[in-house]
């Protein structure tokens, strides 16, 4: 068993295959060795990381991914495909939604980012910026110069 | 199982986070991955728009995308008016390697595609794909006598190119001028992946280092192709690992060939619409001991001994079958390919092939077939569908079940119910009843289809 402990100091004890989807938490394993020492992840709180140890543990049983595959999904067109239990899983409010993302990031649990990547990329398919905007809650903070510039590039895009 | 030990700290921040910050938190390699994932539409007609769209958010989006090289990689050219957006792609697609695409719009008007080749040309040692449009004849011949000139005079610029496409929409036939440059594209570009749709490819000697053919929508024209112009096609290309062969259609009668074509690497072969006769001559020929996947879309009816026969051939190394149709000969098609991992039913409806493996499966003395993943790609999925479904779920020991149909079958509650019933005996890896083709794998077929046998 693997012990974590989160940003905000909680504990969470799990199977060390759990834990090593994380190929953070594999490597700190390797270069520790056995030892009852707990694992802090100074970047992810206790809500964050059940949901992604929950992730971590539906998928426990899967191959990890090689380098191989990593490089194959590069130069294939990427699809924006998400598996059943994957898109249950990711039913979650925005907030989380980003928070899983970056802490997938951080954690490097490759698949989990890309289910996160690919959540967000179904949600702005199909979208004008102004509605990416009201989505997100984001600014428009372009100058009228960059707007004159923008709307010129939209035109020769819509002009297909 | 996790457990938790103690939580003696309260948890995160309880102030309201913005969504506009917290995307702003996400790094840009990421932002980037998200700008990459987002859908813009099929691989030779793919839409600049949403790439321009996804720029034009706000300063720091703007910033990242400009910085996301691939993300404007593909340059598409469909007239002269599309110059200076595929000028604007090129500028930022910094040193990746590009998709570039010569695009003729059905029945619109010849523009100079040599000089949209012309634009692109610095770039050649870039370049991954080249999709070339022959609808218009004169300006295709002159582009690719560009290219080619360029790579034979230079030949530090000849890219590494992965993959060649010959298109045209509604189908042509092909000078000797065409043919020759199309020989020597092949042989100058050296492609490992090369696709011929609705234009008739030539008759090589040997292409030993095209590992990828796709032959789609060739038609029948005066140039026709004759099953003994197919079978000289096919032999020169000795190496191939996929072998895709989709409304190809043969325009003389009946002819028996009794010759093998022999694929010692092919690993997949998908046969979908066209000629029967072609597709009777394929599964007869074709002797491929590697071959691991078979995907059919044809009258399987008609050409049930012939698939039967192929199958029982490669009986020991294939592993995934995907048809679009079984009948009652449902079981002796999955028994013949015991080492089978995948079955997959990818017809419009898939009722009445489920119906057919429900009481071919409860025949007495019947010894069941076995294979740990299922997937159903349909156009229509009934109720009568579901419930033939839970019966082979009750039949066959599953490890995965996958459904995707492209709308509903019953009331949401229903379809919940139902859901939840497969969820609990087997693992539900998909389940989408709004399902969309995705795009990215259509090509010219979907616009030259029309003129063919419809897909069965």
């Amino acid at each position: 068993m693997v012990n974590l402990v989160t940003s905000d100091n909680e504990s969470f004890t799990v199977e060390k295959a759990v834990a090593s989807r994380s190929v953070l938490i594999k490597n700190m394993l390797e270069d520790v060795g056995e030892s009852d020492q707990p694992i802090p992840l100074p970047n992810v709180t206790a809500s964050v990381l059940k949901k992604v140890l929950e992730y971590c543990d539906h998928h426990k049983n899967e191959p990890m991914p090689t380098s191989e595959d990593l490089a194959a999904e590069d130069t294939r067109k990427r699809t924006t495909d998400i598996g059943e239990w994957d898109q249950k899983f990711i039913q979650v409010d925005q907030e989380m939604l980003f928070e899983i993302i970056l802490a997938a990031n951080y954690l490097d649990i490759k698949p989990l980012l890309d289910v996160g990547c690919k959540t967000v990329a179904n949600m702005i398919k199909g979208k004008t910026p102004e509605e990416i905007r009201k989505l997100f809650n984001i600014v428009n903070d372009f100058t009228p110069e960059e707007e004159a510039q923008i709307k010129k590039e939209n035109e020769w895009a819509e002009d297909r | 199982m996790m457990k938790i030990i103690t939580s003696p700290k309260g948890g995160k921040d309880d102030g309201l986070v913005e969504t506009g910050d917290l995307i702003k938190r996400l790094p840009p390699e990421i932002l980037s991955a998200i700008f990459l994932s987002v859908p813009s539409g099929a691989s030779w007609a793919p839409n600049p728009l949403v790439h321009v769209r996804l720029s034009s958010v706000c300063r720091y989006w703007r910033e990242i995308a400009l910085n996301t090289g691939a993300l404007w990689s593909t340059i598409t050219f469909f007239d002269t008016s599309s110059f200076q957006l595929a000028k604007l792609f090129l500028s930022r697609a910094k040193n990746c390697a590009l998709d570039v695409i010569l695009f003729h719009k059905p029945l619109a008007g010849s523009w100079p595609m040599s000089n949209a080749a012309e634009i692109v040309l610095p770039t050649l040692p870039r370049w991954r794909t080249l999709i070339m449009d022959v609808g218009d004849w004169t300006e295709a011949t002159r582009a690719i006598s560009l290219i080619l000139t360029c790579c034979e005079s230079k030949p530090s610029m000849a890219p590494r190119l992965h993959n060649l496409t010959f298109a045209t929409v509604g189908g042509t036939t092909m000078g000797d001028t065409m043919r020759d440059l199309v020989e020597r594209s092949i042989r100058v570009l050296r492609p490992d992946s090369l696709s011929f749709c609705g234009v008739l490819p030539t008759i090589p000697t040997s292409y030993e280092h095209v590992r990828h053919l796709s032959l789609q929508c060739l038609v029948n024209r005066p140039a026709s192709l004759s099953l003994g112009y197919f079978a000289l096609i096919l032999r020169a290309y000795t190496r191939l690992e996929t072998l895709r062969i989709c409304h190809v259609m043969k325009a003389r009668g009946i002819e028996r060939r009794t010759d093998s074509l022999s694929f010692p690497a092919l690993k997949e072969l998908s046969l979908f619409g066209g000629s029967l006769t072609m597709a009777k001559y394929i599964l007869a020929a074709v002797k491929a001991p590697s071959l691991r996947s078979l995907q059919i879309r044809l009258s399987v009816q008609t050409l049930q001994h012939s698939i039967e026969s192929f199958l029982c051939r490669h009986s020991s190394s294939i592993r995934e079958l995907k048809i679009n149709r079984l009948y009652s000969h449902a079981a002796r098609f999955l028994q013949a390919v015991p080492n089978l991992e995948v079955f997959a039913l990818i017809g419009s409806h898939a009722g009445p092939s489920l119906g057919h493996m429900v009481s071919a499966f409860t025949q007495p003395d019947v010894v069941v077939p076995r294979f740990p993943a299922f997937e159903i790609h349909a156009q229509v999925l009934s109720p009568e569908a579901v419930e033939s479904l839970k019966a082979i779920v009750g039949l066959i020991p599953l490890a995965s079940l996958s459904i995707r149909a492209q709308s509903g079958y019953a009331a949401e509650e229903q379809q919940d119910r139902d859901k939840d019933w497969f969820c609990a005996r087997v693992e539900v890896v998909s389940w989408n009843l709004g399902y969309e083709i995705d795009s990215c794998n259509q090509c010219y077929e979907s616009l030259a289809a029309p003129n063919h046998s419809p897909l069965i």
